[in-house]
């Protein structure tokens, strides 16, 4: 869910009491004592979103008297755009939810502060995984709240009608259900290539099956152009020749219902969320859901990345936002948030107990998850690389070609930054 | 307004820019300028004056200058001379974006202009409800062009949207209409001029109802009828006002951006990302401000090339 | 045949602009999840449930409201500064006049797509990001208000002002006595396009609104479409932005026909 800026089935949680109360984005409470923190519709019912921030607000303030927390709802939808300009006008939030991918960009603009002190003692007691990727310079810059992770999602009625008994793991089984699904007339493998959809969910995946990287090791080069990355654009391009993909593919964002895989025109999806199979569950049939591990070539991995709450360097309030902090990481809120929100825990020592018939398998997807490569630049890049992507789906560029053009982009793009 | 009074009028007086309004009052005789007059009229500029220097002339200038900077979100920029504009000629992303201005504006300036002259055409040799048909070709220009492109681009879809539905009625199609590299300009086009027509339209008729009636009359005595009369009399007699409403739709078309950040976020493969959408994406999502100031100037040039053109021909045509 | 050729003409042309309206309305008023023809077509099942979930889920009601702050502040402050200093501009001999005047007209030459950057981080930096003033105050600065105040002024008589002087009134009452009821045609007219402009304005509240409590309605719109919300709420968010636009068009229709004719007033 959290992982793409499109993902939002709750576009429509934007506003609640609370942010309406606040007025003014980042404005709101002038007094040291007021903790302002952005956050984004992490539990997709617009409903429970609010009264679950409302909840934490009321909880947080009864824990620790004397200070306040606001905390205000925004859409994921040009999340980094705002956040940017509002840091840069010194009008940010105290406190703000962030991704992996975008800690660098902000530490850059010396927007960040490092947050090290709120999980003094407990540091241990988190995925390593999580950590790592919110650290930098031996610093956290953000504590991790939860992790989502993705995987792949069958529809069993297209697989059975295809005949078609064990469910593609590998993209060579992949390669090889297409036409016998062609021949059921449905696709094969969604996928969405707009260029608002969020490649951590659509071609950097396959570029790490493949075992490529999308930058250098010193991050400094674009790499995603390798064997790998050529190997990863030419499996999708063959399949979407063949029509394994989706037609839609080109203009399509990382939505479920409404789209193919929703629509149950394609037979599966590698970078599906829980709350993606809940919602295949309803519309599907419980029979109909099969739950997989990440897709499998030369490496198995599929996206996944902790949340983490940030503090703003010009925070007023440093001190409350840190027992913000703290209080969001208890081990209470990571379970409350976690069955809120369907995402699981970061922590080893809390679990998030579930009911969900398809949490389990998701939790065993977890060691699998990558958040991907830090990078100042992550956003950017992919703005660079998804029309390119398009190019090659049209055929008007090889994979080759096309990644080679948007590597001169990135790679241009990389020698900017200071 | 009936054909009478507008009539009466002459053709539009174009934008400000166009041509010169009626020349400052002089009328009064000469006498030496009275300073309590002086400093009234400066007063009932005062707030006028702050807001233009403030946030007109400042930013005009701080465009020229912010485009010799590498200025950053965070405030700190350095001095870098011409580099921005360097940058910008080996830019492929820029000469696209250039390259899709230019083709959107080839598709829209005849289309919407075309559709504007047919409709006043239409409208001027209509006498029935003639006041309601001028309301309806004009409601869309009276909202707003991000409500053209929701309704529009449903309208496109692939899969629901209504185009697709009536080309399957007649056994064609689907069409990807906003997917298709080819196709996604032109069909952005008819949603920008759907939008748009109404306002050319209205100023085609104002020209055409300007016409003397003594003119048309005659053409048709001398045996002129339909389209020879529309070709050898009309046209000829409304070329100021069509060559100003092309001018000024082209530089409309030069400026798009709401249509397409609301339709495609520039795609498939950039085919539908201009160089408003560039400047946008440069300055708000690469935060590369001076960079972006620079892609402003070069929007303003085009303009002014515009402008320029256009002042001149109207000149010489009066 | 031919008689008839001409209406039937408009008829179909008329039918074919209104089309898109018809189909907004109709996937609006179409149960959730008929998007698709010709489900959405069938009116015995409209209903107002899009209208009540886009309403109750997303900040619509706010997004109005900063619709309107926009538009009608806009509109006061406009109306009033720029007939001042039409009416200077007009009826006052003040040094530089001339000068002031041309190139208050001259900025009509920048697009303000081309200054958008600079206007930007100007506004940031006076704090203005996020806020009402930020928003409205640097689109006061409108040449062709001005340009049209001092052109409708200029045609008034001198002897008008004169004889309010000599009963010794003072500039201001004489501005907001005589002046002001002698202008008020064109206030109106000016009143409608500069609120018509505010509240279809699209690139400028889209970037200075960072939250969305701070949208206007048109850029919520665009949001709202960008987040994928079900076509049908779209729809009903769409037909609740046109509602204003209407309701303006259809009491002064006149007004704006007439004055596009003659002023090639535009935005």
């Amino acid at each position: 869910m959290t992982t793409g800026s499109k993902r939002a089935l709750a576009p429509l949680a934007l506003l609640t009491a609370a942010s309406l109360l606040a007025g003014c984005g980042g404005d709101g409470g002038s007094e040291a004592n007021d903790v302002t923190v952005w956050m984004y519709p992490v539990i997709a019912d617009p409903k429970a979103n609010s009264a679950y921030w409302d909840q934490v607000e009321k909880d947080f303030e009864t824990a620790h008297p004397g200070t306040t927390v606001t905390i205000e709802e925004q859409p994921w939808e040009n999340r980094d755009e705002k956040l940017a300009t509002a840091f840069g006008s010194g009008k940010g939030p105290d406190v703000v939810l962030l991704n992996p991918d975008q800690v660098p960009q902000y530490l850059g603009n010396g927007a960040l502060r490092p947050v090290d002190k709120a999980v003094e003692g407990i540091k241990e007691s988190f995925l390593p995984n999580a950590l790592d990727a919110l650290t930098h310079d031996g610093k956290l810059y953000a504590v991790p709240i939860y992790h989502t992770v993705t995987t792949t999602l069958y529809n069993k009625r297209l697989l059975d009608r295809a005949g078609i008994d064990k469910p593609p793991a590998t993209w060579d089984e992949v390669k090889a259900a297409a036409p016998k699904l062609k021949r059921v007339g449905a696709a094969t493998l969604d996928y969405s290539a707009s260029n608002e959809a969020t490649l951590n969910l659509n071609f950097y995946p396959l570029l790490w099956q493949a075992g490529g990287t999308v930058f250098s090791e010193d991050g400094k080069k674009a790499a995603f152009n390798g064997p790998e990355g050529v190997a990863a654009l030419t499996f999708l391009t063959d399949l979407y020749k063949a029509g394994a993909v989706p037609r839609s593919a080109l203009t399509n964002t990382n939505i479920f219902a409404d789209h193919p895989l929703g629509k149950q025109q394609v037979a599966m999806g590698f970078s599906s969320t829980l709350a993606d199979a809940d919602l295949a569950r309803k519309t599907w049939g419980a029979g109909n859901v099969v739950v997989g591990k990440p897709l499998r070539n030369a490496e198995q991995v599929s996206f996944g990345v902790p949340g983490g709450l940030g503090v703003n360097a010009k925070a007023r309030n440093v001190a409350g936002a840190e027992k913000f902090l703290a209080f969001m990481a208890g081990p209470a809120r990571i379970q409350s948030l976690g069955k809120a929100s369907g995402f699981l825990s970061p922590r080893t020592d809390v679990t998030v107990p579930s009911d969900d018939p398809h949490a389990k398998r998701f939790q065993e997807a977890l060691p699998f998850a990558y958040p991907g490569e830090p990078s100042p630049v992550a956003r950017q890049l992919m703005a660079l690389i998804a029309p390119e992507i398009q190019a090659a789906l049209t055929g008007r560029k090889s994979p080759r070609e096309a990644l080679d053009a948007a590597a001169a982009q990135a790679d241009d793009l990389l020698a900017r930054q200071r | 307004m009936t054909a009478g009074t507008a009539g009466e009028r002459t053709a539009p007086t174009p934008e400000p820019v166009a041509v010169p309004g009626p020349p400052l009052p002089a009328g009064r005789p000469a006498r030496p300028v009275r300073r309590r007059e002086a400093r009234v009229g400066l007063l009932f500029v005062a707030p006028m004056l702050l807001l233009f220097v403030v946030f007109r002339f400042g930013p005009t200038i701080g465009a020229a200058f912010l485009s010799l900077t590498d200025y950053r979100l965070s405030g700190d920029w350095r001095f870098i001379g011409a580099e921005n504009y360097a940058r910008l000629l080996q830019d492929d992303l820029f000469w696209s974006s250039l390259g899709v201005t230019a083709l959107y504006t080839l598709f829209f300036v005849p289309l919407t202009v075309g559709l504007s002259l047919g409709t006043a055409l239409l409208l001027h040799r209509t006498v029935w409800l003639r006041g309601f048909f001028r309301g309806v070709f004009f409601l869309p220009y009276v909202t707003s062009i991000v409500l053209a492109a929701v309704i529009w681009k449903w309208i496109y879809d692939v899969e629901d949207g209504l185009l697709n539905a009536v080309l399957g009625v007649l056994s064609l199609g689907p069409v990807d209409f906003l997917g298709d590299e080819r196709l996604v300009l032109p069909a952005i086009a008819a949603t920008s001029a759907w939008k748009g027509f109404g306002y050319s339209m209205l100023i085609l008729l104002a020209g055409l109802q300007s016409i003397p009636r003594e003119v048309t009359e005659a053409a048709v005595i001398d045996g002129a009828t339909g389209w020879r009369r529309l070709r050898w009399v009309t046209l000829p007699l409304l070329r100021p006002v069509l060559f100003f409403v092309l001018v000024i739709e082209a530089i409309g078309a030069f400026q798009v951006f709401d249509a397409m950040y609301v339709m495609t976020a520039g795609g498939p493969v950039r085919a539908s990302y201009p160089l408003v959408y560039f400047l946008y994406d440069t300055g708000f999502k690469f935060f590369d401000f001076g960079y972006a100031s620079a892609l402003g100037l070069v929007l303003f040039l085009v303009v002014l090339v515009f402008s320029l053109i256009q002042r001149r021909l109207i000149g010489r045509d009066e | 045949m031919a008689r008839l050729r001409l209406p039937v003409l408009l008829v179909l042309v008329a039918l074919v602009t209104m089309t898109p309206f018809a189909v907004m309305v109709l996937v609006a008023f179409a149960p959730p999840g008929g998007r698709t023809l010709p489900g959405a077509f069938d009116l015995t099942r409209a209903t107002w449930e899009n209208f009540s979930a886009v309403l109750s889920g997303a900040d619509v009601t706010r997004w109005a409201a900063n619709s309107l702050v926009y538009s009608l502040v806009s509109v006061v402050l406009i109306l009033l500064f720029s007939s001042m200093a039409g009416y200077a501009f007009a009826k006052k001999r003040f040094p530089g006049r001339e000068v002031l005047f041309w190139s208050f007209l001259a900025t009509l030459m920048v697009p303000f797509q081309a200054t958008l950057i600079p206007y930007f981080v100007l506004v940031s930096r006076l704090g203005g990001v996020d806020t009402y003033w930020g928003l409205i105050v640097p689109t006061l600065a409108n040449s062709q208000a001005v340009f049209l105040m001092r052109q409708f002024i200029a045609q008034l008589p001198d002897e008008l002002f004169e004889a309010a002087k000599i009963d010794g009134a003072s500039e201001w009452r004489i501005y907001t006595t005589v002046v002001l009821p002698l202008i008020t045609p064109v206030l109106a007219t000016l009143g409608v396009f500069v609120f018509l402009w505010h509240w279809n304005d699209f690139l400028w509240p889209l970037v200075i609104g960072q939250s969305s409590a701070m949208r206007t309605l048109t850029v919520g719109l665009a949001t709202l479409e960008g987040e994928n919300v079900a076509v049908n709420q779209v729809m009903a968010g769409a037909t609740i932005t046109v509602l204003p636009c209407l309701l303006v068009f259809g009491l002064l229709q006149r007004y704006l026909t007439d004055s596009i004719a003659t002023t090639g007033l535009k935005s």
